[in-house]
């Protein structure tokens, strides 16, 4: 039960707190697999910013998107779409490829300090 | 192919034999019997099964994000179902039915997914004849290395089981902080949990994608890039094992039995 003005404050902070978190939405980037190769094969995101990188399997085999710099393993079946979360990363290249046909589904994510959409 | 092969079944199905190698040292014949051995085996096969048939359907649900829940509830359960294992280990008690059909499970489970992720690859090739022999001689050499590597791990389990069982402990619990922090990437991955900043990076002494760092972080739990979370986790882990292990005052007063229990 609401009591004093100094409880009611609270819970209103509270509530807006959570619907600012619920309505900042992570950015989205969109990485395509066909042909066993990642288009683009590279990728520009934010430094210290956490980003969702959506990846689509356009082949009919399945793949696993992989990446020891970025601590990341998907599974990603065939015709269908899956993400991930990934940062906030400082500056720097990130690499990943595909764990079914590394020598082909290669790619780079490139975090940068002073990124501009 | 076949280099792609050898390292996929190294990556996948070597922590299956590093678990392996630790259940029959702690858990094989005092906890588990040959039947309970073969119960795990046929819940292995069933949980293979029933994941590949699934797998697709399970990874649409919590908005995509129903494999990386699913194998960190696993991931967990087997934590404490070995954590409470070793202490039934230590103090030489009998296992009840139902604490070892949380063990048999629990494994059962783990074994399951990582032999799961290995077979969606082997059956994404065995399809075409073009790649079948590659990879049916690539996965026999990642068999070879696995058995191998096996066998010199448990020999070394063994030897400080008798020689060293305080180091066996401090092995087993460097073993489990490695697997419970692990479980903190899947649960980023699909934005359950925050990532933090990272404490450090030694990939240019052991590369997580090097031979030696896949061992490791079998082994050990080692990435070469650990966050703040991951490192809190991971000591956290050796600060329970040792409240629930080494710190009873049990320990103090009697020696570590090498054959399980304490004299």
């Amino acid at each position: 039960m609401v009591r004093t003005n100094k409880d009611r404050f609270f819970l209103v902070s509270l509530l807006m707190l959570i619907s600012a978190s619920l309505s900042a939405k992570t950015k989205e980037y969109y990485l395509t697999l066909q042909n066993h190769v990642f288009v683009p094969s590279e990728i520009v995101i934010p430094a210290n910013t956490k980003v969702k990188l959506v990846i689509v399997n356009k082949d009919d085999t399945m793949e696993e998107f992989d990446s020891f710099d970025l601590n990341r393993e998907k599974v990603l079946f065939p015709g269908k779409k899956g993400h991930i979360f990934i940062g906030p990363l400082p500056a720097g290249r990130y690499e990943y490829f595909g764990e079914y046909f590394p020598n082909t589904a290669r790619g780079t994510i490139v975090v940068e300090a002073n990124h501009v959409d | 192919m076949l280099i792609n092969t050898v390292i996929l079944f190294v990556k996948d199905v070597l922590p299956v034999f590093i678990m392996l190698s630790f259940i029959s040292m702690f858990h094989i014949p005092q906890l588990m019997t040959r039947r309970d051995v073969i119960l795990l085996l046929l819940l292995t096969l069933a949980g293979m099964w029933l994941l590949n048939s699934h797998i697709e359907s399970l990874s649409e649900l919590f908005d995509g994000g129903g494999l990386e829940l699913l194998y960190t509830v696993i991931d967990v359960a087997v934590y404490f179902a070995l954590l409470m294992s070793c202490i039934i280990f230590i103090s030489a008690k009998p296992i009840n039915i139902v604490q070892k059909l949380i063990l048999i499970v629990s494994i059962a489970g783990y074994i399951a997914i990582n032999l799961s992720e290995f077979f969606l690859y082997f059956s994404t090739f065995l399809v075409s004849s073009q790649t079948l022999v590659s990879t049916l001689v690539g996965a026999s050499f990642g068999l070879g290395i696995c058995v191998s590597f096996t066998a010199l791990f448990a020999l070394t389990l063994n030897s400080l089981r008798r020689n060293r069982p305080i180091v066996l402990l401090l092995v087993w619990a460097l073993y489990l902080a490695g697997f419970l922090a692990q479980t903190l990437y899947q649960l980023q991955q699909i934005d359950v949990l925050n990532s933090g900043r990272v404490l450090w990076n030694s990939s240019q002494w052991v590369a997580d994608s090097s031979e030696y760092g896949y061992l490791l972080k079998a082994m050990f739990g080692y990435v070469s890039t650990p966050t703040t979370e991951y490192a809190v986790v991971y000591l956290l882990s050796l600060i329970l094992f040792a409240a629930v292990i080494v710190l009873p005052r049990k320990l103090s007063r009697a020696k570590l039995n090498p054959m399980g229990g304490l004299q």
